[in-house]
């Protein structure tokens, strides 16, 4: 069931919000993590038992790591607990796929094209199980105190997140879940624009682009410099708006129930630098790997190689994440490079206009780049649309959506101008956020009509096809 | 409670807002704005929503025989002059005729397992010609399936229930299919594009306009110099094969039949309107009826081809609506017989 979907729409969603503000307040918390299951469940049944399984063994090792004798031990434990979880699912492929390679280079066996284990990926266990080591690592910290096994289920199988995000701390939601809340219409209202932003988002852009997208990686090695060039823009835009429509929509329906996840985009492509970008980017996948990761490796407090070292652990990790493929590791390598010629230079310009905006356009071209290793299903792929950069003669077009047709040097015009739109909305937005706030029947006016309008454009726009959101497969 | 009724006004007014600006959009861009059908999804051709609209309206259990094909079938079958044709000889027929602009055979049992949920037809008379079912028919067919079932999978009763629902509401609910043929034309209805095929009536029968019809003359002319001469050998496409089995499977399951029937096409330019392509189609065609108990073909374009001219066609295989009548009443002398009864 997509965000997307019909069944979603018209039937879960009405639904669900419904019955929620209809049961009885001590009853919403059972309802919520019922309807989870359901949502979840619709993917594939087996894969409820999973989520049930680990909640179980998360909670038992949360409730006991406060008054336990070592509660070192239950947090590694329970560290390996998840991350083996994770390895099994998902990089067990990559794992044994390598060992097979490895065999075949050292001549020690030969795999006879052994293409590695392939198990059943479940839905969202990248984004879950981060969040069970930030809850165990929270608790072991003293910071974070487990309540009653129910509010932890629903915090974890929260449906409107348990996909993808955003990766959501144990403190942020179950407090929200543990005290009765009550309707309040501007956050109703709200809900309802998000939701019909990221459907805008989802369905009129990052479909279509993936259209354009789809064309040229379909036979990357006969591309030309004009679509190699489209190809890597659109997917800039696809993914942002893939992504950040998913989490719209899951934050928008999060609060139709009162509640509220956290920001996980802030206008990335308007980031002077890499390490802005990754304060504006899949924010709380940052500050998890900040808090969880670079922090307890040392941070920057152990000198400059040090910083740079821990830079580079945490970004490649962070990059595999997101895969099981080692593009995914010369992605976030190369994330992490960035982020260390970021940290050698911090202080070395006066920060002007002239700076800051040279620093968005290298920043904002490099990240474009580096997209190439995130989209191309393996190396050769990516290096390939690299090689169709300088490949002059030739032209490009996409024979459908709504871009199709459309001439080359439209579409790039089109995108530097999207560009340029984020890079100037920030001041924008600020200001357009404080007239709403100071005119209220403005505020109430533009909300709906924004949300008729991006609910039009959704639907209309919506190509044929309706590709899953890209980080399902994370 | 207090907050409750007015978040649920307000929900319905947004709902609302938007339906009603879906509706005039719809109105604007398609030149109409009734008859929307609840399509499974996006279809280049409008026709097919109306259609599937006027499905819906009527009885299911009444509705026999059905007609499915391409435009061939869509224009050049009439079924009220079928029912006439079948009353007069003492029979009773109330038919629709379902056939989408395009389709090969192999759209047509992914239609009946992923959309269709009224009781089957116990006759259902599919129009052919070598195109149908040939690789290259097949091949082509793939996209319209895709564009059809924009779920991409078989649904499930809820799934297709809250489809249903959406597209109800929204019109233009992933109908961008029809919206932007490609983005070079206009969108269709009120400008240029893809309306040459029109409704006519409320039992599916279809006709075309003055700006795609060419005069007797001119086809006459077209005949002489576009027919060729000679095709790649015919080539029956097992996926068809497999397609047309499904489909005798399904009326067999129902004691019904598959009739199959073919068009006097004035001539066709592309390669299947070869005289031998056409001669080994029909071959082919009977030696899958002959292992086939409840399917039955009728070559209707041999055995009527001498009572159609050029001024009989739209254009090089489309009957005009006159002609279409004729053969329809035609049609139905000869396959009036071999329909199923209760």
């Amino acid at each position: 069931m997509l965000f997307t979907s019909p069944e979603f729409l018209v039937l879960f969603l009405p639904a669900t919000v419904a019955l929620y503000w209809l049961v009885p307040a001590r009853a919403r918390v059972v309802f919520l993590l019922l309807a989870s299951y359901v949502f979840y469940m619709s993917w594939n049944p087996v894969y409820g038992f999973l989520l049930a399984g680990s909640t179980a063994v998360n909670y038992v090792l949360a409730r006991r790591i406060p008054g336990a004798a070592n509660p070192k031990v239950l947090l590694a434990c329970g560290v390996i607990f998840n991350l083996g979880m994770l390895s099994v699912f998902k990089y067990a492929g990559l794992f044994t796929s390598g060992a097979a390679d490895l065999a075949d280079f050292l001549g020690v066996a030969s795999s006879g094209g052994y293409d590695g284990l392939r198990i059943l990926l479940p839905l969202g266990i990248s984004f879950f199980t981060f969040e069970m080591i930030s809850v165990l690592v929270d608790v072991y910290r003293g910071s974070v105190r487990i309540g009653g096994f129910l509010v932890f289920a629903a915090y974890k199988s929260f449906f409107p997140k348990v996909l993808s995000g955003p990766i959501t701390r144990y403190s942020e939601l179950a407090p929200q879940l543990e005290r009765t809340n009550k309707l309040r219409f501007d956050q109703f209202q709200s809900g309802l624009g998000l939701i019909a932003l990221g459907l805008a988002k989802k369905l009129a852009l990052a479909n279509n682009l993936a259209i354009v997208v789809d064309a040229v990686y379909a036979n990357p090695s006969s591309i030309s410099a004009a679509g190699a060039l489209t190809a890597i823009l659109a997917f800039g835009f696809q993914i942002y708006f893939d992504f950040s429509g998913y989490i719209d929509i899951g934050r928008g329906t999060a609060r139709l129930f009162g509640l509220e996840l956290p920001r996980n985009f802030n206008f990335p492509y308007a980031a002077t630098s890499p390490s802005d970008f990754w304060r504006r980017w899949n924010i709380s996948l940052s500050r998890f790997l900040r808090d969880y990761l670079y922090i307890p490796l040392g941070g920057n407090r152990g000198g400059t190689l040090l910083t740079y070292r821990n830079l580079m652990i945490t970004m490649v990790l962070g990059g595999l994440w997101h895969g099981a493929g080692w593009q995914f590791a010369l992605w976030g390598g190369l994330h992490g490079v960035l982020l260390c010629i970021s940290h050698a230079l911090r202080g070395r310009f006066e920060s002007t206009r002239v700076t800051r905006t040279l620093g968005w356009a290298v920043t904002i071209t490099a990240v474009f780049a580096i997209w190439v290793f995130f989209r191309a299903p393996s190396l050769d792929v990516a290096f390939d649309v690299f090689r169709g950069l300088f490949n002059f003669p030739g032209g490009f077009s996409v024979s459908s959506g709504i871009f199709g047709g459309i001439a080359f040097k439209y579409l790039l015009v089109a995108f530097v101008a999207a560009l340029l739109v984020q890079r100037l909305a920030l001041p924008v937005a600020a200001a357009v956020k404080a007239a709403m706030h100071s005119h209220r029947s403005l505020r109430h006016a533009s909300l709906a009509f924004a949300t008729i309008a991006c609910l039009l454009v959704g639907f209309a726009l919506a190509p044929l096809s309706a590709p899953p959101f890209i980080y399902f497969r994370f | 409670m207090r907050t409750g009724f007015p978040c649920l006004a307000y929900a319905l007014a947004i709902v609302a807002i938007a339906i009603g600006a879906d509706r005039l959009s719809a109105g604007i861009l398609y030149g109409y704005n009734a008859g929307f059908a609840p399509a499974a999804g996006s279809y280049y051709h409008p026709t097919v929503a109306q259609k599937l609209q006027q499905i819906q309206n009527r009885d299911p259990d009444q509705m026999d025989p059905l007609f499915i094909g391409n435009s061939l079938t869509m224009l050049g079958l009439d079924p009220a002059s079928f029912d006439r044709a079948i009353a007069q000889r003492g029979g009773a027929s109330d038919s629709y005729n379902l056939a989408i602009p395009s389709v090969g055979v192999t759209f047509w049992p992914e239609f009946f397992d992923r959309y269709w949920r009224d009781p089957i037809p116990r006759n259902l008379l599919l129009g052919l010609q070598p195109r149908d079912v040939n690789p290259r028919g097949t091949a082509l067919t793939v996209d319209f399936i895709d564009r059809f079932f924009v779920s991409g999978g078989p649904e499930s009763g809820i799934q297709h229930f809250a489809e249903h629902l959406l597209s109800s509401a929204f019109v233009l609910w992933q109908r961008r299919g029809t919206l932007f043929i490609d983005a070079n034309r206009a969108p269709i209805g009120t400008g240029p594009g893809s309306t040459d095929i029109t409704v006519k009536g409320p039992q599916g029968f279809g006709i075309t306009g003055p700006p795609f019809t060419f005069s007797a003359a001119e086809l006459r002319r077209n005949k002489r110099r576009l027919t060729p001469p000679e095709g790649p050998p015919f080539e029956f496409d097992p996926a068809a094969e497999q397609a047309l089995d499904r489909l005798a499977a399904q009326q067999a399951a129902v004691g019904g039949r598959l009739i199959l029937f073919t068009f006097p096409i004035f001539f066709d330019s592309e390669p299947e309107g070869a005289p031998g392509v056409q001669a080994d189609f029909v071959r082919a065609m009977r030696s899958y009826t002959a292992q086939h108990e409840n399917v039955e073909f009728i070559d209707t374009a041999t055995e009527t081809r001498s009572e159609f001219s050029a001024s009989d066609y739209v254009d090089e295989n489309h009957f005009d609506p006159a002609a279409a009548r004729r053969f329809s009443a035609e049609l139905a002398r000869r396959v009036g017989p071999a329909l199923s009864g209760d």
